[in-house]
């Protein structure tokens, strides 16, 4: 019994005390860590909040309208033949005033948002005007819904919370709306949630409606209007209260709907009215059984929250499944006896830990059970992946470049797209709002992790011989013993041609006289670069995919003009974590061909001179990548001023001083195990610093001091190591 | 003499000391390699070899004494004197990802003097498939790859570490015959270090064996075999258990009969044993790896050591 408790105490040191475990957890930390420590902190999505779902926005909430195209045409003074206004997205999101003066466009601020008159001129000028999309911060007086309701060519009119400027006329503004209205027979979307306040509308009736938010005021009646007078209603959003109920009438209107597709129930947008609207959700999926009903608001806390758990509790059981693929891999374990139950014993062990850790802050953030098992599956499982992958890897030993964090980051990739581009459906899958389509992905996941782990089993006996069954895209060449070699046309041969080209390119051209870019030539460095290439056509693809699944919906899809800084940023900030870690390892994996290296015709010091010079260019890219993730999160951002910027550098220049640094010393360290560990901990604790620092100076720009310090602390940092990496260079033995 | 027209040692070595900690690895080590000569070092594991090479090399800096390769300060090496070195380390460190012609140009761009005849022609010796990645060869065939790394230039000076403990025996006569090549018309200098003894007494024509840091000889190999051999002794009654013979290595006495293994055997040493104790002597000439074991028989030595 003792000796059975040692030796698996003996296989849990072997992998905890492995360099690789340690260097992946770092990595991982690192590619996550900005993101994290916002959510650590609580203020990635505050909880108690709900956000509406797309829906009920109309398409300018997406950025449906050009504010460029806007000005040129008033610049021009085309304003005859504008079809489209937004008064958010040209400076409304303050009472003001749309003024076009001369020619010119502006956006004129007035004293209190109760004095900002309801009608602009402006909209006289506009009597092509299709589409129009006010604010909260609009006020519409008995004039302005007279000018509104002359433009009969409107198709979509989106006013959610616009109220009367005069206090004297509020009781008849429904009356004023009306009767602007029903002047509007082409009206095809009207978004009059809370229109008018507490002085609730009354709809006339509107024969080409087809989507429509409403309020809960004269529910009743507005439905009964809709049920006779809108047969084209397809999309209703209704904007609930946590006591109403659905009344037989207004359940009896709803049906009478012919062409009613979709509804939703939005509640307020406090999270604590959330079990409210789920019940009234299910009270109308009873009473509709032939439309689809769904909650009209989500919490994205929750979303974030399951997404950043899954992915910190899929660190660990990666990096010990990793490391236990490895360890069996090996050709000590294919002799020793009962090799196999301790290392899976320790992999399990953690996976289990995790994945019920997992589990219980799914469960406490309102995650269904079984979504929640599905993550933590994944997560922890999930993560044992890899199979003859790994076979290939340690066989082969050819540098994976990043293949073995590529689980963590599809997971966090499509994480981030889903939280991005379609968090409604996630959430409503995670809330349980999607039962049929919860058992599904479960029983997948099962089935994937059921595979992969039967694929796991098999690597010692792929690796023992040519007498037993080869795993696909590998063969046992017999002239080489049990070195495995890849098979011309297998797909893990043809996934490395490209790389093979690349090399070839490089060594094809003129020989450099510079050291450095002689050293470089043997990197497959552009590899890095096609990461970086298919992470963001990945990216695309998923938007592609949601899109279409938008349009199935019946939902309105963001404009790619929206969508794609967005995709930018996240390939940026994403790639500039990964390509600055992949360089580290691919420096750490030419450690020992460097005494060689050192050995061609150069002198002492034009060999450390190069190798600075070498890994500094390496550095470039993933440099850029981090130089347009920070210009992008600041240049999208209201709060980024000038300060922000230099922050913005200061933590730019602090955080590769320190990747330069200890790249360089694990490329010549002999203790490559302490510097990888140091490095991981060092880069990874940059990145969250700075993801917390940046996140401080848009929250609060006025307060800068403590960012600043911050900033400064991680600069001093990255400089002090780099000085004393480097000091006294040129007496540094090798090998 | 040189390619170049220089002259002097290819190696020298004076009172080099290299310490780890408080242990010296070399300790005092004196050594002079002549050009074109082909020398072979020998030393039981952590007698100091592999330091000695990276000494040479300017890979560690000496902490006492000097060391000189072709005539520049080994730590001091510069572009010129690595261009007219080639080297091969005990395992060959290259990169996985290259294939073996890649390999071959991305190492060949550093040289100017790069043969690309002779690189090729090494390359078809040694059978070495030039499309494969460099990560799934097997270990002989790295080591060979790594042979045609060092030996495409036309290295003056040749360091290799072990170079031949993962080849096949014909890949393992090739390299030995290429060595002989290199150093067939004088110019080429050849240092290696191996275990393979009779490798050694086929190619080398000196042999300089390390032990506990020093070098405990330095000579032709011929003058070490005339100089150690073992005596058998066959006498009427029964042999003292220590025979106190001069430059005995190590001795084995069983009641009349003895072998005794002396450095420095002459015919006035085996007259003189037959005459003290009325015995036979035959005496046996040893080859290198017998002469190496002597050597290094510890209890022997210590035996030695205690009389």
């Amino acid at each position: 019994m003792f000796a059975i408790l040692r030796q698996y105490a003996l296989v849990l040191w072997v992998i905890v005390s492995s360099p690789s475990t340690r260097f992946q957890l770092g990595l991982g930390l690192l590619l996550i860590g900005p993101a994290l420590a916002p959510w650590l902190a609580g203020r990635a999505a505050p909880d108690g909040f709900m956000t509406e779902v797309s829906v009920v926005e109309t398409s300018a909430g997406f950025g449906g309208f050009d504010v460029a195209a806007f000005e040129k045409m008033v610049r021009e003074g085309r304003l005859g033949s504008v079809a489209k206004l937004d008064t958010k997205k040209v400076g409304g999101r303050e009472a003001g005033e749309l003024v076009v003066s001369n020619g010119q466009f502006g956006f004129q601020l007035t004293r209190a948002s109760d004095e900002r008159p309801g009608a602009w001129p402006l909209l006289d000028q506009l009597p092509a005007l299709e589409k129009l999309w006010m604010s909260f911060y609009d006020r519409l007086s008995e004039e302005g819904w007279r000018r509104i309701g002359e433009h009969t060519a409107l198709e979509v009119l989106s006013l959610p919370d616009v109220e009367s400027p005069d206090p004297a006329t509020r009781e008849r503004f429904p009356t004023f709306a009306r009767a602007a209205i029903e002047r509007l027979p082409r009206l095809r979307e009207l978004d009059v949630r809370g229109t008018g306040g507490s002085f609730e509308l009354l709809l006339p009736p509107l024969p080409n409606l087809e989507v429509l938010a409403i309020g809960h005021g004269r529910l009743e009646e507005n439905l009964r209007t809709l049920a006779d007078g809108s047969p084209r209603l397809r999309v209703l959003a209704i904007q609930a209260w946590a006591d109403m109920r659905f009344t037989p009438a207004m359940i009896e209107s709803l049906r009478r709907m012919p062409n009613l597709r979709r509804v939703y129930v939005a509640e307020t947008f406090e999270a604590e009215d959330e079990p409210a609207m789920k019940r009234q959700v299910a009270e109308l999926r009873r009473a509709l059984p032939g439309v689809a009903v769904h909650p009209g608001t989500y919490r994205l806390w929750r979303l974030i929250s399951a997404m950043f758990a899954t992915i910190l509790g899929m660190l660990f059981p990666f990096a010990v499944w990793e490391q236990v693929s490895l360890l069996l891999a090996t050709s000590l374990a294919l002799v020793l006896p009962r090799r196999l139950a301790p290392h899976l014993f320790w992999a399990m062990a953690v996976s289990a830990a995790c994945g019920g850790g997992i589990v219980g802050v799914l469960l406490s953030v309102g995650v269904a059970w079984m979504p929640a098992l599905t993550l933590a599956l994944l997560a922890t499982m999930g993560t044992a992946g890899g199979g003859f992958e790994d076979v290939y890897l340690i066989a082969g030993r050819i540098p994976s470049l990043g293949r073995r964090v590529w689980i963590i980051l599809f997971a966090d990739l499509a994480l981030v797209c889903a939280n991005a581009f379609a968090p409604w459906y996630v959430d409503r899958w995670l809330s349980g709002e999607m039962p049929r389509f919860a058992p599904i992905t479960l029983a997948a996941v099962s089935a994937a992790v059921a595979w992969m782990l039967a694929r796991k089993a098999r690597i010692p006996r792929a690796l023992a011989g040519p007498q037993l069954s080869a795993p696909p895209g590998l063969v046992i060449d017999g002239t080489q013993g049990t070195q495995p070699t890849l098979q011309a046309g297998s797909f893990a041969n043809w996934a490395l041609k490209p790389a093979e080209r690349g090399v070839d390119r490089q060594l094809s051209r003129p020989i450099p006289n510079s050291y450095a870019e002689k050293l470089r030539r043997s990197q497959p460095r552009f590899q890095i670069m096609q990461m970086a290439a298919k992470m963001f056509i990945g990216m695309v693809a998923f938007l592609l995919c949601i899109r279409l699944v938008d349009w199935w919906g019946g939902l309105r899809s963001p404009p790619l003009s929206q969508v794609l800084p967005l995709i930018i940023t996240s390939v940026a900030g994403l790639t500039c974590n990964i390509t600055t870690g992949l360089t580290a390892l691919m420096w750490g994996q030419r450690r020992e061909s460097l005494v060689i290296d050192f050995l061609r015709p150069v002198s002492r010091a034009g060999y450390w001179q190069a190798l600075r010079k070498a890994i500094a260019l390496d550095l470039v890219f993933p440099a850029v990548l981090g130089v347009a993730y920070l210009g992008m999160t600041v240049g999208m951002s209201a709060s980024g001023g000038p300060w922000a910027w230099g922050v913005a550098v200061i933590l730019l220049i602090g955080t590769f001083a320190i990747a330069h640094a200890m790249i360089f010393l694990l490329a010549v360290t002999r203790w490559p195990l302490v510097v990888s560990t140091l490095m991981s901990v060092l880069l990874a604790a940059a990145g969250i610093g700075s993801g917390v620092v940046m996140g401080q100076v848009l929250a609060t720009p006025a307060d800068l001091s403590t960012a600043l310090v911050a900033a400064g602390a991680v600069l001093a940092v990255g400089l002090g190591i780099r000085i004393g990496v480097l000091w006294r260079l040129e007496e540094r033995e090798i090998g | 003499m040189s390619r170049d027209g220089d002259v002097g040692e290819a190696v020298r070595v004076s009172g080099l000391v290299k310490r780890f900690g408080p242990r010296a690895v070399l300790d005092g080590v004196d050594l002079e390699v002549p050009r074109g000569q082909v020398i072979g070092l020998l030393g039981l594991n952590g007698s100091g070899k592999s330091t000695l090479i990276k000494c040479l090399l300017g890979l560690l800096a000496a902490d006492e004494g000097s060391a000189t390769v072709l005539g520049t300060d080994a730590w001091q090496l510069a572009d010129r004197e690595k261009a007219r070195i080639g080297y091969v380390p005990q395992e060959a460190t290259l990169y996985p990802w290259l294939t073996v012609r890649q390999t071959v140009a991305y190492v060949s761009s550093f040289y100017s003097s790069w043969d690309r005849a002779w690189g090729d022609e090494l390359l078809r010796r040694w059978d070495l498939p030039l499309g494969q990645r460099v990560g799934p060869l097997s270990v002989g065939q790295k080591q060979k790859l790594a042979l045609v790394l060092a030996l495409g230039h036309r290295p003056e000076l040749l360091i290799l570490d072990e170079p031949v403990a993962s080849l096949d025996p014909v890949a393992r006569r090739w390299f030995l015959e290429t060595v002989l090549e290199t150093a067939a018309d004088g110019a080429g200098t050849v240092l290696f270090s191996t275990h393979i003894t009779s490798d050694l007494e086929r190619v080398a024509s000196h042999v300089a064996l390390l032990r506990e840091g020093k070098v405990m000889f330095h000579d032709e190999i011929d003058v070490l075999k005339d100089r150690v051999k073992r005596l058998r002794i066959e006498a009427q009654a029964d042999l003292p258990a220590d025979l106190h013979l001069p430059g005995t290595l190590r001795q084995e006495v069983r009641g009349r009969q003895a072998l005794v293994t002396v450095d420095g055997v002459d015919a006035a040493l085996v007259s003189g044993i037959r005459d003290r104790f009325a015995a036979e002597v035959i005496v046996d000439n040893l080859n290198l790896e017998e002469i190496f074991l002597e050597l290094h028989d510890r209890e022997a030595a210590a035996t030695n050591r205690a009389r």
